[in-house]
């Protein structure tokens, strides 16, 4: 029996017409027919274990008006040090973003379609994720836009890039992006959304790494207009590339983080890292798949999670080293911080490993503010909520001193603690 | 004044303060002697107040008001200091943003406008270098990978930096060599004054040989039993516990 939603979402799927070339209108009744067998994720579904999107997610809303269209808009709380390229219902603006740094290229589908960046987002979209999940069907199927940011070889951007999502229409929006850091490119991405209504997004971004390239990839969530967030991220990294994502998000009634991670390149490292505060009634979900396919990697998760009230986190992180991948260094941690009675956190860390000469740990930790921290606290005069507060900065920090950025790291203290308040 | 009349406390159903009277004169330094589980420890996280104990009977007068009926840190804004036995590490919380939390949330209860960050910083490094603390210790995380030594110097800081009226000391020689010893006791001894009361809790002589008290009370299953001056904790030393037992 299908639910309303699904209902819904059916309908949606054979009404729509998703923002992609006549090419790849082939997608469109694939991702159909794939929602079709799949329906919602539920519990069943071991991926979506904790996060039963049949049961709790609230009716579809429609799928943005494709127009493109540019009102009035200021972007709020801009990031100071960073080239801010804007995005309004889902649709790059230039005349109302900083001028491109040179070395970047921001191209729609069909322009990279068009051009010799053709197989590489052939390949983004062939994704075997694309086959199995469901919340990746109703992107394809409902697609609002698609964007290729490229970075050229060799390109060392100094100055970070704040890609910047304005939504001025209640509605949901399916969006698309596919980042390309050509060989030996440096560049530094910042992700940060606004909604002036309530939205529902649905947001895929595929990164892609070639030789030697590094990125830092920063995803700023705190809209409680967005009050359904699906977000899926594929990696795929080739030989002596580095990665750090830093994921950090509040004010989500519903949010779930897909990531699926390829280390198919020797000697490189991946960092990824996160803070979810949850609280109310929020739930949260974070759920990474990380495959070692090369030898000589490493790879480094370190998430945190504080929730209170009746919110939920969940983290689910599985590292997967495939046999050729020797001498792989892999660590995992994820921890929570339940600051009441009634507040939830599930983590399940998995290990699958075919290679027999490497290095995996996994730590998942669960538990209340420390009773004796607080009274030794407390008997140097901190009140009570101030020394919680304290403690659960702290208990943060850890993951927030991994992002390197100082005006970003700042900004998520601040935030912290504007959410402590 | 901090004045303890008959304070009885239990944990768990099982008393551990039996009718404990004690009274702690301003500005003059009281010791308490006593064996292992005679209470000593329990009275003082009793009057920092810790929610472990069950208080049966008797009361606790800080110049006059009740110290049992306020919360942990109003009585530290009341003057109250503990020095931890087991000083605690905060990962994370770095010690110099606990000095100015704890700082300005003491002023903040008094009246007293928040602290200056670069005067409080210098006088916080100033403390440090007569305790033997590092600028790059102040920096860690509070107790962070500090020794059982440095934990103790560290809390001494604290009593130096908030100024309390009351210093309880719970057995802070416990762990420490001579020298880190005699680096705490004369970071107290520069706090001893008109106005400021020190409670020494310590199993040994030792201690007061370089805190000298002016009154040592010895305590035995929950009770204070004899009070006499700085040559019972000599008595003490020679003769040990036994007598009380009996007595107890």
């Amino acid at each position: 029996m299908k639910t309303q939603a699904e209902t819904d979402y059916t309908q949606q799927l054979a009404h729509t017409h998703p923002q992609l070339p006549t090419s790849m209108l082939g997608l469109r009744e694939a991702a159909r027919q794939r929602f079709e067998n799949f329906g919602l994720p539920t519990r069943r579904n071991e991926a979506w274990k904790y996060t039963d999107v049949r049961a709790i997610a609230p009716a579809p809303l429609t799928p943005a008006n494709s127009d493109v269209k540019s009102p009035e808009v200021a972007v709020e709380h801009p990031i100071e040090d960073a080239v801010q390229l804007v995005f309004v219902d889902g649709h790059y603006v230039p005349k109302i973003s900083a001028a491109r740094p040179n070395g970047v290229l921001m191209l729609s589908l069909e322009q990279a379609l068009g051009s010799d960046l053709e197989a590489q987002v052939a390949a983004a979209f062939a994704h075997p994720a694309f086959a199995h999940d469901a919340m990746l069907a109703l992107n394809t199927g409902l697609k609002t836009a698609v964007v290729v940011l490229h970075v050229s070889a060799g390109a060392q951007l100094a100055t970070p890039i704040n890609l910047h999502a304005i939504f001025t229409q209640k509605a949901a929006f399916y969006t698309h992006l596919v980042v390309i850091v050509e060989a030996g490119a440096r560049v530094e991405l910042i992700e940060t959304r606004q909604a002036a209504a309530q939205v529902q997004c649905n947001h895929v971004v595929q990164l892609m790494l070639g030789e030697g390239a590094q990125c830092h990839y920063h995803i700023i969530q705190d809209s409680a207009n967005i009050t359904q967030n699906m977000r899926a991220t594929t990696i795929a990294m080739a030989a002596d590339t580095q990665l750090h994502m830093h994921q950090f998000a509040m004010e989500c009634p519903l949010s779930r983080h897909s990531v699926w991670a390829d280390v198919n390149g020797e000697n490189t490292h991946i960092a990824l890292s996160g803070v979810q505060l949850v609280r109310g009634n929020e739930h949260q979900d974070t759920t990474i798949v990380l495959n070692h396919m090369a030898p000589h990697t490493t790879s480094l998760e370190n998430y945190k999670s504080v929730v209170a009230g009746q919110g939920r986190a969940v983290f689910q992180g599985k590292i997967h080293v495939a046999a050729p991948a020797q001498k792989t260094d892999a660590k995992m941690r994820a921890n929570g911080i339940l600051l009441n009675e009634g507040a939830e956190f599930y983590s399940k860390p998995e290990l699958e490993i075919y290679a027999d000469d490497v290095l995996c740990a996994h730590g998942a930790t669960c538990g209340a503010i420390d009773d004796e921290l607080l009274f030794y606290m407390r008997a140097r005069g901190i009140p009570e909520i101030e020394a919680k507060a304290l403690l659960v900065q702290a208990f943060v920090g850890d993951a927030l001193e991994c992002v390197e950025n100082d005006e970003v790291r700042e900004l998520l203290t601040q935030k912290v603690v504007v959410w402590l308040k | 004044m901090l004045e303890i009349k008959n304070l009885h406390a239990e944990i768990d159903g099982k008393p551990i303060l039996k009718g404990v009277n004690l009274t702690l004169e301003d500005g003059k330094v009281h010791a308490i002697m006593g064996p292992n589980g005679s209470g000593k420890s329990t009275l003082s996280y009793i009057l920092a107040g810790k929610d472990d104990y069950e208080i049966t009977a008797g009361e606790v007068l800080l110049n006059g008001e009740n110290v049992l009926e306020m919360s942990v840190d109003e009585r530290a804004a009341k003057g109250v200091f503990l020095a931890f036995q087991y000083p605690l590490e905060i990962p994370g919380v770095s010690t110099m943003t606990f000095l100015k939390s704890a700082a300005n949330a003491l002023n903040k209860a008094n009246g007293l406008p928040e602290v200056q960050a670069a005067p409080f910083i210098k006088k916080v490094r100033a403390l440090g270098a007569e305790l033997g603390i590092s600028e790059e210790m102040l920096k860690r995380g509070l107790n962070v990978g500090f020794s059982g030594g440095e934990k103790k110097r560290m809390e001494v800081l604290q009593m130096a930096l908030l100024e309390p009226s009351v210093c309880i000391l719970d057995e802070t020689d416990s762990g420490l060599d001579i020298d880190a010893l005699q680096i705490v006791a004369e970071g107290v001894n520069r706090l001893r004054g008109a106005g400021r009361t020190f409670l020494v809790i310590t199993h040994y002589q030792r201690l007061l040989e370089y805190i000298v008290p002016d009154y040592v009370h010895v305590m035995m299953d929950g009770q204070i039993l004899e009070t006499g001056d700085k040559s019972l904790a000599l008595k003490l030393e020679a003769e040990g516990y036994a007598a009380y037992r009996d007595v107890a």
